[in-house]
């Protein structure tokens, strides 16, 4: 995607003195009118990586019909209006999820979903799919990447690893994973309120950065090896929020729709509830284009939640080991099938909003699944994945495609990032690009 | 602190080994090694067969470490051969740890080493109460600090995020809003307790209940006039019930009206009234105006619920503060300490002198010139852009608040140092003093020892110190909590009884417990067997406990505002920590309880002897044994999930101890039938010794009480170091356990070896890096 050759001047004028070379997102209320009218608009991609953990009961989420003639399984009959949609991607494979010798299912599977790198327990992992688009192409953006979970006051299970690596999927660097924000708020505000552009207040934080990046530095030299990636991380932060003031000052302000709210600082009590709040402000962040990346954990991996408002007072993970007993399939089918009608609304919230001749969903590439296939077992392969939005005309939906058995997961990560402009030839176990989308 | 004990905290103590022993691990690695590891086979070029002596395992230390770690994550030997026990896997890793121990004795311990700390969000908001003398919680926006080894102030774990990196500086221009105010005098000279207002509680009451319209009265003695603030911060109890109207009176006087609803944000809500007030004796009173309980009668106008507990009878206030704050006058304490200079010198001298001193403050150290002058520049740069004086102040306040070396805690002094263990710096040691047992900055008095390089000299009269200073609560409640595993508990489900209340009760009961037994230093055993405990009347009701015991109803009434100290019957169920609320509950699923949890948490929290994780791809149970019907009792079906080799010899170890407290069902309360079968709580242990229940179980921890004294010293450790340990942290362990059991396991000399160790007041020198 190249857009900065259609910019009107008046714009680039605003660049001027930034010392920093920064390229412009597409809003297409800046676009000039011959261009905006006429088919040739290409609309930035965006895309998104939704997680839901404890795996699921393959046998009815796989469709039977492989091709565009596949019937919806009971599990995804909530994705019924979005058949056409979709793709269900079967036979793909997290096998960097593996427990190996360190033992562990849940918080090695989710580390693994989007970097395709086994996590270690002292906090090492690979960079993800998200953050490695984010550092491609999130300089068009506001925000170069929005990371939310819905899980970010219980305790995850950790496995004996570091929390954390169960409770975020993203990586910026091996050393350094991505806190997911779970505050509905606090996520609003820092894609809208807090980018209000205060030139004295900016002039400020940039002399205060500048003072505390001097005293970084000098620590740099004289921390031992082991300690420094700490102060890497602390200098990286400065820079990216240095970053971040220089984008706000330089572009538009987003418009915020008509009916757009801040929303109560209040973490709505069901699941439910929660899950759409957080998936109207990723459809929000994508509609106003501050951000095009985004990593939403919609339950932590192994999670323990249990789902009052369906009636399922029994614990997700404890569900998830049934061994076949009726009751107990039963009800984390209801689990699962409660999961997917979530993402139905999503993805209609994504449809309902027009880009151009067609929708947001159009131009989205939205990667829905799990790090685990069947959870009673643990199977790290045959994860029930789906896609879903044609990435800007670059998909063709309405299909079940089965991949060869253990095709590694992160393949799809770089036919995504490919196709977001973001492309790379290599992320964690990936063997290539993922064919068949197109 | 005198030498001997210098001596023994800093090298191997114990008896040197005899020449020419034998390899005592050689029967297990006989038995499960040689199949792979022998001379011909040699798998992964390791051969195990070769060593026969002790001094052959010492001449290959790293190589048995790593079998060690292999043998007791349950990495070795692989799943395809027979497995040993999980004792035999231990018996294994001490009789090799036993042989280092031997040839290492008078050698220094190794003090590893202890990466940057991030300030957690607890240090932070405490920091900044300490270093600016604001009452405000600046991090209650920031993302929470996943915690790792159990805890949430692990150095490895506390990374930086940009988006963490952004609310420092919101919060550092907050704070900074609030320490330097220069257009309104508003903040407090003296601030009136909670405490003051109640005086029936015995146990520092942290908040109140109020149900009918009979009022509360407090008296204040104000020493001035002036303008106070009343800070109130409270909720209803249940959402049932309409919002609560207050009336406030001031010496009988009605002058505002508080309400409070089930707030949208947050726990509570949080309400301030200005006040003007005369010196003197005032009376401050808050009456509920619509109480859901008539006040003669103490019935509820609310329909009785069936399904709870007598709900309506909680239908009320919940009040956490009523601070009487005032007399407002400029500037406040803080802003005068940070500001103080010389008034005669020019503004640019005024600026360096109050700057160093404030650097030096947040960095917890002397700063260096070249430190400060950063800030001086910075200031002086706002200056020139137009600033005011105490706004460039306050850039340069904002920059040092996001500064490194104050959101970090770096220990830099082991740069030029020689190989082998060193002590750190003075300041360095008042960190890791006042972060441990206050969870914030050390203080005048810790910095200024430092400054003098008294402070290791003194250090058990600062522990007293510091463990009598009410900032110790910190230590309280964020290591028991988090020992204990029942932080969280506000976020799990276990259905309708488990309101607010009752989760506030059951943490409250833990913490009091744990803060009984270090305050009036008793011996750690109580954990496991103390024959009391700290209830409400909620708790009490739940337990059937005082005046609600069904069979001998005791005359002790226990108010609904406090807690009060109840004994227990020693022949009970109930005793130690393990029977608390909060336990039981955390150990239990949301619809049932569950005996591999609360076995796992003793294994985990109390014995620190974690069995290795299940293998992966575990097999349906229909496989072990025939198709499991859904109506067995649990016993049953996971006896039958024991009875499969690979899960049986963990499950035998795991299990037993979590039927014993089969008897407390999911919320802790005491039953005696899961539904309509009966329970049976007789157990028999892995090497045939039998008991029945909470009481049994409790005889048969305290006889293990030095592996709970090594299990809590490992996890005061790790609290205390914020790293995990390691085979370099045995003979440090193996010491505190020792003094432990000569001084009668008595807590607070727990506390003190724990300071004293080495890894504590020592690190490795740059000169040595070890693996």
């Amino acid at each position: 995607m190249n857009t900065i050759h259609n910019r009107p001047l008046s714009r680039r004028t605003a660049l001027r003195g930034l010392g920093a070379t920064i390229a412009l997102p597409w809003l297409e209320a800046m676009a000039p009118r011959s261009l905006a009218s006429g088919s040739t608009v290409r609309h930035p991609v965006r895309m998104a990586f939704l997680y839901v953990p404890n795996g699921v009961q393959m046998s009815q989420w796989t469709p039977r019909a492989e091709g565009e003639r596949f019937e919806l399984p009971p599990t995804l009959a909530p994705l019924a209006n979005l058949r056409h949609d979709i793709n269900v991607l079967s036979g793909l494979a997290a096998l960097q999820g593996r427990p190996f010798s360190d033992g562990g299912n849940h918080a090695p599977a989710m580390g693994a979903f989007l970097t395709g790198v086994h996590p270690q327990k002292i906090l090492r992992c690979g960079i993800s799919a998200d953050q490695l688009a984010a550092s491609r192409i999130g300089h068009l953006t506001r925000l170069p990447s929005l990371e939310m979970s819905c899980n970010r006051s219980g305790r995850p299970t950790c496995d004996g690893y570091p929390c954390v690596v169960s409770s975020t999927m993203s990586w910026r660097s091996p050393t350094q994973p991505i806190p997911a924000e779970g505050s509905p708020r606090a996520i609003f505000d820092r894609l809208f309120a807090s980018q209000a552009n205060d030139r004295e207040r900016n002039a400020t934080r940039r002399s205060i950065l500048d003072t505390v990046r001097d005293e970084a530095s000098a620590l740099h030299n004289q921390v031992s090896t082991e300690d420094r990636h700490r102060v890497d991380e602390y200098l990286t932060s400065i820079r990216d929020i240095e970053q971040r003031i220089a984008r706000v000052e330089a572009l538009p302000a987003p418009r915020l729709p008509a009916g757009a709210a801040r929303p109560e600082e209040r973490i709505p009590a069901s699941l439910a509830d929660y899950a759409r709040l957080l998936g109207d402000l990723m459809a929000l962040a994508f509609q106003t284009d501050v951000t095009r990346i985004c990593s939403f954990v919609i339950d932590s991996e192994g999670s323990n939640r249990s789902y009052p408002e369906i009636g399922i007072n029994s614990a997700h993970h404890d569900l998830s080991h049934h061994n076949n007993r009726d009751d107990m399939v039963r009800s984390i089918l209801r689990i699962e099938h409660h999961h997917v009608t979530q993402l139905a609304y999503i993805l209609q919230r994504l449809k309902d909003i027009r880009e151009g001749e067609g929708t947001l969903l159009d131009n989205c590439m939205i990667a829905y699944g799990c790090a685990l296939g069947d959870g009673n077992r643990h199977d790290h392969f045959d994860l029930p994945i789906i896609l879903a939005g044609k990435g800007g005309g670059s998909i063709r939906t309405g299909r079940h495609i089965r991949y060869p058995q253990n095709t590694p997961l992160t393949n799809l990560w770089l036919a995504m990032l490919d196709r977001a402009g973001a492309a790379t030839p290599r992320l964690g176990d990936s063997t290539g690009l993922l064919n068949g989308l197109s | 602190m005198n030498r001997t004990t210098i001596l023994l905290v800093l090298f191997i103590a114990g008896e040197r080994a005899g020449a020419g022993e034998g390899n005592p691990a050689l029967p297990f690695v006989r038995k499960y090694c040689v199949s792979c590891h022998d001379s011909t086979k040699k798998k992964g070029e390791v051969d195990l067969s070769r060593f026969a002596t002790e001094e052959s395992l010492v001449g290959s230390r790293k190589l048995w470490l790593a079998a060690i770690r292999h043998v007791k994550n349950g990495e070795m030997p692989p799943r395809s051969v027979p497995q040993p026990t999980p004792d035999e896997r231990e018996e294994f890793a001490d009789r090799i740890r036993g042989v280092f121990r031997k040839a290492d004795v008078g050698k220094p311990i190794d003090p590893g080493r202890i990466p940057i700390r991030r300030l957690n969000r607890t240090e932070y908001n405490n920091t900044i109460r300490d270093l600016c003398l604001i009452e405000f919680e600046p991090a209650e926006n920031f993302p929470p600090d996943d915690p790792s080894h159990g805890f949430d102030n692990i150095a490895e774990a506390l990374t930086l995020s940009p988006l963490l990196m952004e609310r420092y500086l919101d919060a550092a221009e907050a704070i900074v809003a609030r320490t330097i105010v220069t257009d309104k005098p508003v903040s407090p000279t003296v601030r009136f307790g909670f405490d003051q207002f109640i005086n029936k509680g015995t146990n520092r009451p942290y908040r109140v209940f109020l149900f009918t319209s009979e009022p509360l009265v407090t008296e204040y003695r104000l020493a001035a006039d002036g303008d106070y603030v009343l800070r109130v911060e409270g909720r209803p109890t249940t959402k049932e019930i309409p919002p609560i109207k207050m009336a406030l009176l001031i010496d009988g006087k009605e002058v505002e009206r508080l309400r409070f609803a089930i707030p949208a944000k947050g726990n509570t809500t949080k309400l301030e009234v200005p006040l003007v007030l005369t010196k003197g004796k005032r009376r401050v009173s808050l009456a509920m105006l619509n109480p859901a309980r008539d006040t003669e009668t103490k019935k509820s106008s609310l329909p009785h619920r069936v399904d709870g507990q007598n709900k309506e009878n909680y239908a009320g206030l919940e009040l956490y503060k009523f601070d009487l704050v005032g007399p407002t006058t400029h500037p406040a304490e803080g802003q005068r300490r940070i500001l103080a200079c010389d008034p005669k010198a020019k503004s640019d001298e005024q600026a360096k002198e109050i700057l160093a001193r404030f650097v030096s403050r947040a960095f917890r150290r002397p700063a260096s010139t070249v430190e400060t002058a950063r800030y001086v520049k910075l200031y002086q740069r706002s200056r020139q852009a137009g600033q005011a004086f105490e706004q460039a102040i306050g850039t340069a306040l904002q920059a040092i608040l996001v500064s490194p070396n104050f959101l970090f805690r770096f220990e830099l002094d082991n740069r030029t140092s020689p190989a082998g263990p060193q002590p750190i710096s003075e300041h360095h040691l008042a960190s890791r003093l006042s972060y441990f047992l206050w969870s914030s900055m050390p203080d005048d008095e810790l910095l200024d020892q430092a400054a003098k390089g008294t402070l290791a000299k003194n250090l058990d009269a600062q522990v007293a110190r510091m463990l009598a200073d009410a900032k110790s609560d910190a230590f309280v409640e964020n290591f028991a909590t988090q020992w204990l595993a029942i932080t969280g508990m506000d976020r799990v489900n276990r259905g309708e009884q488990f309101d607010i209340l009752m989760r506030q009760a059951m943490t409250r009961e833990s913490i009091l417990f744990f803060d009984a037994v270090l305050r009036e230093n008793r011996p750690i055993t109580d954990f496991l067997d103390g024959q009391y405990t700290f209830v409400n009347e909620r708790l009490a009701r739940h337990y059937g406990l005082g005046n609600f015991a069904k069979d001998k109803p005791s005359d002790v009434v226990i108010p609904a505002y406090a807690y009060v100290k109840l004994s227990l019957p020693p022949d009970g169920p109930r005793g130690g920590i393990l029977t608390h609320a909060s336990v039981l509950t955390m150990t239990s699923s949301p619809d049932r309880t569950s005996p591999v949890k609360r076995g796992m948490w003793i294994l985990d929290n109390i014995l620190a002897s974690p069995p290795p994780p299940p293998p992966p791809n575990v097999p349906p149970l229909e496989e072990a044994g025939g198709k499991i019907k859904d109506g067995l009792p649990l016993r049953t079906r996971l006896e039958l999930h024991r009875s499969k080799t690979e899960c049986a010899a963990c499950h035998a170890k795991i299990d037993p101890l979590g039927f014993a407290l089969e008897k407390f069902d999911m919320l802790g309360k005491f039953r005696d039938k899961d539904g309509r079968k009966a329970i049976d709580d007789q157990i028999e242990l892995p090497d045939g010794r039998k008991f029945q229940g909470g009481a049994g179980l409790r005889k048969v921890l305290v006889e293990k009480k030095d592996a709970f004294a090594r299990c809590l010293t490992e996890k005061m450790l790790i609290y205390a170091l914020g790293r995990g340990l390691d085979e370099n942290d045995v003979p440090t362990t193996d010491a505190i356990v020792l003094t432990l059991a000569k001084d009668g396991y008595r807590f607070q000399t727990l506390i003190r070896e724990v300071i004293r160790s080495a890894p504590f007041r020592y690190q490795r020198g740059a000169g040595k890096e070890k693996k």
